[in-house]
């Protein structure tokens, strides 16, 4: 597995719960040392393709691979080579930070003690203070200290922002992007928040309702995706249009493919993402 | 890494521990409050030991709920919070085997019970032998012992039925745990018990199976799985013996009686609710009224209200007190066969100036190599002891005691004793009166394996009760313990119950396995006059 570098393969993936499709034939790739973002609105399965990653879940139907092995039946070797934030900063509470850093340290042959007290000591908190007693954004610091310092060769982060205001998703996004540029990491990173990942993740499956899924890079997606505006009643060719978003006043025609003789607008990633998924 | 799993249960279980220690601490404490009062009241205090040892009245059993109860409490509050709350996840992915994470999350969790279970082990022990003799202090230690598994196999069946992400299969194993505690918790354990560390065993990978169950595996070992069957199988099996003893209601189909007066069997089928008919087999039909005139000597009683007494069979004449003196019943089940836990007597003693039995001071215990009495202010009474170990002794006893009969109790209006078998099978008479103590052998059909004796002291002094052997031969004590043998055709001891039944005519003996209902009757001299048979 090694050899061919890919780190995660996922072949021919389909889930459904009931009658609604998750994923529909979801094959991709995840090289050594990418940063990959898996995106999508709240609900469409992101952390329904995580759980199944990780083998809490079980697919439909094909497979997924981690470093080679079946990801229902995961090595103790291959688990501690991922570092996983479970989705809500699931941890101990009824533990101190300092307990908390014992208890994973026990756990992790390169368990670095230091990372762990950096993300620590920027929140300045006592080492004796009980999880319980924090903030949820102080918690989550604790918790995405323990996956640093697992020094593990692969991240992956389960929507990282749930529950964080701006200032601490920025803290993370920032320590993370000095870490994965540091240690040469593998990151399959979900997140329903776009506009901190930009600079960070290189490749992205957006994942749509009803089992579809986009796959490139960000750099061609916010290239090739576009956004122009037309008025309420300029004519446009239709089928080389994406998504039409209306407003009382105009309309944002949203299209992989250049149009002439119609504005093209500057538009971030965070609204190309919207008008690829569409707002509601 | 053991050390920080063990360090994180410690954390998340202390205050439940300290919880349950304190309230186990509650809960002994009403104990010894209890059982003193108990002992202040009883009259003598001996009859706390009889009540212990022949009704099955442990004092301490209450304290088999608060296992259940620390099982349960240890279990929730180790499981439940880390799978609602997604932990689960966390140890899942902990980079050790899971069958290592979870088998250490058990050992944790079942040395917590042990500990409580120790400590509560210590001080009921050290109160029971405080009131108890030594020989109730084993029982209750094994007791308790037992108390222990049916506790950690519980913790582990609510573990694994917690964790267990099958809801269907989650409610088997709650169901499974839930028959263990109704099966397990019972008033006494036998050898055949030992058989559910089999399934302690078991439970530790019922309880990874669950644990398997978060990655979305299972245990396909065959293995585990016949195991499992043969577990399960175990489990509900003994829930079904269970089941049928305590509520499994016996059906009579035929009350079957001799009539004096038409000389032949008359009976009464039940069919349930209280529907009834009657008749003579193969020959007629009657109603109630009819069939209890066939009856004086059952339904005595109406004919006394209504003046028809005395009345006159055949050249005979039979009163009120005739009749009444002359009533006996007899009974025996294969229950009966079934010896007490502790060979442990109350040896009567009375008085000839006084008209009631008193219940004795003092107790004998049969089961070591040497008979020991004790009374509760002096505990072991080593001269009672030495003067029945002197008489044994004399008269030839082979120790151990293997089987002991009798009437243990003082409401009886005479006192036989006891039989005795020794480990020779030598048969002996024991018992006590005015203060002496006569033992004497007793001359029983040679070749014979005796089985069971009853002995019923009657105002009537004819029969002192029945012996059955290993035969199923059926025999008649009389006052002075003389076996006669009585012809009972297709009377099986081992599955059918008997009884016995004297009027002023005859001697009634019927017997049934629920299948087949079978009555002989019998002259007042024990000669067989006839029978029948129901299917």
């Amino acid at each position: 597995m090694e050899k061919s570098s890919n780190i995660i393969e996922i072949k021919n993936l389909s889930h459904s719960y009931g009658k609604k499709n998750i994923y529909k034939n979801l094959s991709l790739e995840i090289k050594k040392g990418s940063v990959y973002g898996v995106l999508g609105k709240n609900g469409v399965g992101k952390s329904t393709l995580i759980n199944i990653l990780m083998g809490f879940l079980a697919p439909s139907s094909g497979e997924c691979l981690i470093y080679g092995e079946s990801s229902s039946n995961l090595s103790s070797e291959a688990k501690e080579k991922i570092a996983l934030l479970h989705e809500g900063f699931v941890t101990y509470d009824y533990m101190s930070i300092e307990q908390v850093e014992v208890f994973f340290g026990s756990f992790y042959k390169n368990w670095d003690k230091k990372v762990f007290y950096e993300l620590i000591d920027l929140m300045k908190l006592d080492y004796a203070q009980k999880l319980s007693t924090l903030s949820f954004g102080q918690k989550s610091q604790v918790v995405l200290g323990t996956i640093f310092a697992q020094n593990a060769e692969l991240l992956i982060l389960d929507d990282y922002s749930m529950g964080l205001d701006a200032g601490y998703r920025r803290l993370f996004v920032d320590y993370l992007k000095d870490y994965v540029m540091d240690n040469n990491k593998t990151v399959l990173i979900t997140s329903h928040v776009m506009g901190d990942l930009v600079g960070l993740i290189e490749d992205i499956a957006i994942v749509q309702t009803g089992g579809d899924v986009y796959q490139d890079t960000l750099d061609n997606f916010i290239r090739n995706f576009r956004c122009y505006e037309v008025t309420k009643h300029q004519e446009y060719d239709s089928s080389k249009i994406y998504r039409v978003q209306e407003t009382k006043k105009k309309k944002l025609v949203f299209t992989f493919e250049k149009l002439d003789g119609l504005e093209e607008l500057e538009c971030d990633f965070e609204e190309k993402f919207l008008g690829f998924v569409g707002r509601y | 890494m053991i050390r920080a799993i063990i360090k994180k249960e410690w954390l998340k279980l202390k205050f439940y521990l300290i919880s349950l220690l304190l309230l186990c601490t509650g809960v002994v404490i009403y104990f010894v409050y209890n059982l003193d009062f108990l002992f202040a009241t009883v009259e003598p205090e001996s009859m706390m030991w009889y009540r212990f040892v022949h009704i099955e009245q442990k004092s301490y059993q209450m304290f088999s709920y608060l296992f259940v109860i620390i099982a349960t409490v240890i279990s929730f509050a180790q499981f439940l919070p880390e799978k609602i709350r997604n932990r689960i996840k966390i140890i899942a992915h902990l980079p050790i085997p899971l069958h290592k994470s979870i088998f250490m999350h058990l050992l944790i969790g079942l040395f917590f019970i042990l500990l409580l279970s120790i400590l509560l082990s210590f001080a009921v022990g050290a109160i029971i032998l405080n009131y108890y003799t030594y020989e109730i202090f084993l029982v209750m230690l094994k007791d308790f012992s037992f108390y222990i598994l049916g506790s950690s196999i519980f913790y582990m069946a609510l573990s694994s039925a917690i964790i267990e992400e099958n809801k269907i299969i989650s409610g088997l194993k709650i169901l499974t745990g839930a028959i263990v505690v109704f099966v397990f918790f019972k008033d006494r354990y036998y050898l055949f018990d030992l058989l559910w560390v089999f399934i302690f065993v078991l439970f530790f990978f019922v309880v990874l199976e669950s644990f398997y169950s978060i990655k979305k595996q299972r245990i396909k070992n065959p293995i585990y799985l016949t195991s499992l069957i043969f577990g399960l199988g175990f489990v509900f099996f003994q829930g079904n013996i269970l089941y049928q003893d305590k509520f499994k209601k016996t059906f009579n189909k035929y009350y079957i009686f001799y009539s004096p007066i038409l000389k032949d069997f008359v009976y009464q089928k039940n069919f349930g609710d209280h529907q009834f008919i009657y008749g003579v087999k193969d020959k007629r039909e009657f109603d109630r009224e009819e069939y209890e005139s066939y009856l004086p000597f059952v339904y005595w009683r109406n004919l006394d209200i209504q003046k028809k007494l005395p009345i006159v069979i055949g050249d005979k004449e039979f009163d009120r007190d005739k009749i009444r003196k002359s009533r006996l019943s007899l009974s025996y089940s294969p229950a009966l066969l079934q010896d007490i836990e502790l060979k442990f007597y109350p040896f009567l003693n009375p008085n000839s100036s006084i008209g009631m039995i008193r219940f004795p001071e003092h107790m004998i215990q049969f089961n070591s190599l040497h008979v020991k009495a004790y009374n509760y202010d002096d505990g072991y009474n080593p001269v009672l002891s030495k003067e029945i170990n002197d008489l044994f002794e004399k008269e030839g006893v082979t120790m151990p005691i293997v089987r002991v009969w009798g009437k243990a109790t003082n409401m009886k209006p005479y006192d036989l004793g006891y039989l005795l078998l020794d480990s020779n099978d030598k048969l002996f008479n024991l018992k006590r009166r005015d203060d002496i103590i006569t033992f004497r052998e007793i001359e029983y059909p040679e070749g014979i394996e005796l089985e069971y004796i009853k002995i019923s002291e009657n105002r009537q002094r004819k029969i002192a009760g029945y012996a059955i052997d290993s035969e199923s031969n059926f025999y008649i004590l009389d006052w002075d313990f003389n076996f006669k043998k009585v012809e009972l055709e297709g009377f099986d001891h081992n599955r059918m119950k008997l009884q016995l039944i004297s009027n002023a005519m005859y001697y009634l003996i019927r017997y049934d396995d629920a299948d087949k209902y079978y009555a002989v009757v019998f002259s007042k001299d024990f000669e067989k006059l006839d029978k029948v048979e129901f299917d």
